[in-house]
């Protein structure tokens, strides 16, 4: 790993370039705790930086996440992982391009890949490549979604152990396959209920909980980042948690996800309704409750607000919709945030629409095949006349 | 004369109650609605001397968009939207020069340039005219999706045709033609 960042965790699932980690779907080991990444106040000229690569191969494409390597400034890193890095920077981010898809980058990233970390940053990008083309058929993309959530919240006598809960859902249409869990801090994470069928498929409706017990020694926020597959298009879902040490402060939690309707257009496109629910799985309320969608410009707060108080209580579920006219594949982010005790929560849902486009008409005749065609045509008619005029004269004669 | 005088009094409060109305707030009187977007009857490009009936195609097996059945008619992808309505609407010809002098439909497709206009009539009579904004060029298994769709909230028309050098084998030829126009 080039110098200039920590990795701050570990990887479930892949594998890490530099060869410190090396695991695979099937095992887990290593644990790479690095700097502390997120602190209350700022202490420190570092922050944190969390890639997530999403892949759509509409088109008939084959990449995987691993076929991209992904890079901030030049140091190499991988999708899912937090690393973290020096402060008051604007960092690139960038990826080993392959000609044959697009990328478009979202989160916390600019257009072009920027990203500027602050102290005490957790910034996430995330970096969707597509399959340059259009399906005729277009295949129905997963959706899924994880909610981690830390017990207990705050350590205010200092370093203990904390237990994270990870709750992971298909809230799509399709089952999903080759299901990973990139997180930091935390090892080894147990899958503990959920695939009711034993499948290893999230099917639809099905609901996997794990778990993680770690001793955290200091303030720190934990992400995890969830991927899975279906059609041959990823699903991606991420969820930070953030537990306070050395002080008697709660933090906040917020979760967001997002469905589209329909998940996929006919050639032409259309317009999708996309439907965000905003919850709070943590124990205190939440104010300033925001929603931004980086491809649906005006969000709609419909209802969930049941006390009218502006805050987002635990038992309640905010559901905001959006509309966009859609008329080529399309992933887009929404990030909701909330605060409370003087900390900001963040969350993220990502969703793809696919829509389908028909392929150019071949309009062409050939000359030779036209005139062979107008000659059988004009001989015919010749033939067919001269065997009127024939019959005719040789009844003529007849009579 | 008292019939006359009985009809123009009793017409006051009529026209008392039209000028009225015309007073009223925009939100409070009659809406003038916009004539819905009929279904395609004719192309007319008169730079290049095309006057047709429009066939209606979808899709053939292999996903690509139909052509019309006679050589002589354009074709409107009816799986897109109607001309005249937003998004991009698109109408195939064919392509190709008759040996009895008859032309396809779209023989001079590419001697359209920027500016021209051509014309929609729809099955209530109405025209809707379109003017071409370029031509592009593309590979038959090109990534087509930016010309069947568009996300300005404006009407569209692309016109589709062949182009370039026949390929026995494939029995095609080796470009496909695109001129996109947007409604005036």
């Amino acid at each position: 790993m080039t110098s200039g960042a920590v990795v701050n965790g570990r990887i479930l699932s892949g594998i890490l370039t530099d060869g410190s980690l090396t695991t695979d779907g099937n095992t887990i080991s290593g644990c790479a705790v690095g700097h502390a990444a997120i602190v209350p106040s700022g202490s420190s000229n570092s922050g944190t930086i969390t890639l997530v690569k999403t892949v759509v191969n509409d088109n008939g494409g084959t990449k995987v996440v691993a076929d991209f390597p992904l890079f901030v400034n030049t140091t190499q890193v991988n999708s899912g992982v937090t690393y973290t890095f020096p402060a008051s920077i604007t960092y690139s981010i960038s990826e080993t391009v392959d000609p044959k898809y697009t990328r478009v980058f979202s989160g916390d990233c600019g257009l072009n890949g920027n990203l500027n970390l602050n102290p005490n940053d957790h910034q996430v990008c995330i970096i969707t490549n597509d399959d340059i083309g259009a399906p005729v058929v277009p295949p129905v993309p997963p959706i899924i979604a994880v909610i981690k959530v830390p017990n207990p919240l705050a350590l205010p006598a200092g370093p203990g152990l904390v237990e994270y809960t990870y709750t992971l859902r298909n809230i799509g249409t399709v089952p999903v396959t080759n299901i990973t869990m990139v997180g930091d801090t935390c090892s080894p994470i147990v899958l503990v209920s959920g695939d009711t069928n034993g499948d290893s498929k999230l099917d639809v409706n099905e609901t996997w909980v794990h778990t993680c017990s770690k001793t955290i020694t200091e303030t720190h926020t934990n992400t995890v980042v969830a991927t899975g597959w279906a059609n041959g298009i990823s699903a991606t879902d991420i969820a930070s948690a953030t537990v306070v040490v050395g002080a008697p402060i709660v933090p906040p939690l917020i979760h967001v996800t997002k469905v589209p309707s329909p998940l996929t257009l006919l050639a032409g496109g259309g317009i999708v309704t996309y439907t965000k629910k905003v919850t709070n799985p943590g124990t205190v309320a939440l104010s300033n409750v925001r929603i931004t969608d980086d491809k649906c410009s005006f969000v709609n707060y419909i209802s969930g607000d049941t006390n009218g108080d502006s805050k987002l209580d635990t038992t309640e579920t905010w559901t905001y919709t959006c509309q966009a006219n859609l008329t080529k594949t399309t992933t887009n982010t929404v990030t909701a945030s909330g605060e409370a005790n003087g900390l900001t929560a963040r969350d993220f849902a990502i969703a793809t629409v696919v829509v389908a486009s028909p392929k150019l008409p071949n309009t062409g005749i050939a000359p030779n095949e036209k005139s062979s065609l107008w000659n059988i045509i004009v001989l015919t008619g010749i033939l067919m006349l001269t065997s009127i005029s024939l019959v005719i004269v040789l009844r003529k004669h007849t009579i | 004369m008292v019939i006359f005088v009985g009809c123009v009094i009793s017409a006051i409060p009529i026209f008392y109650f039209i000028s009225k109305s015309s007073n009223l707030p925009a939100d409070k009187q009659a809406q003038i609605l916009p004539i819905p977007i009929g279904e395609p009857m004719r192309l007319k490009i008169p730079k290049i001397n095309v006057d047709t009936a429009i066939e209606y195609v979808g899709l053939t097996s292999d996903g690509a968009v139909d052509v019309p059945k006679n050589p002589t008619n354009a074709a409107w992808f009816n799986l897109g939207p109607r001309p005249g309505n937003n998004g991009s609407a698109v109408i195939t010809g064919h392509y190709g020069p008759w040996e009895n002098g008859k032309e396809s439909i779209f023989d001079n497709l590419h001697k359209l340039r920027k500016g021209d206009k051509l014309y929609i009539e729809d099955d209530k009579g109405v025209i809707i005219s379109f003017v071409v904004r370029e031509s592009r060029s593309y590979d038959p298994k090109a990534d087509a999706s930016d010309v069947f769709g568009s996300n300005d909230g404006k009407s569209h028309l692309n016109l589709i045709t062949c182009e370039g050098v026949w390929n026995k084998d494939s029995k095609s030829y080796s470009k496909r033609l695109v001129v996109f126009t947007d409604k005036e």
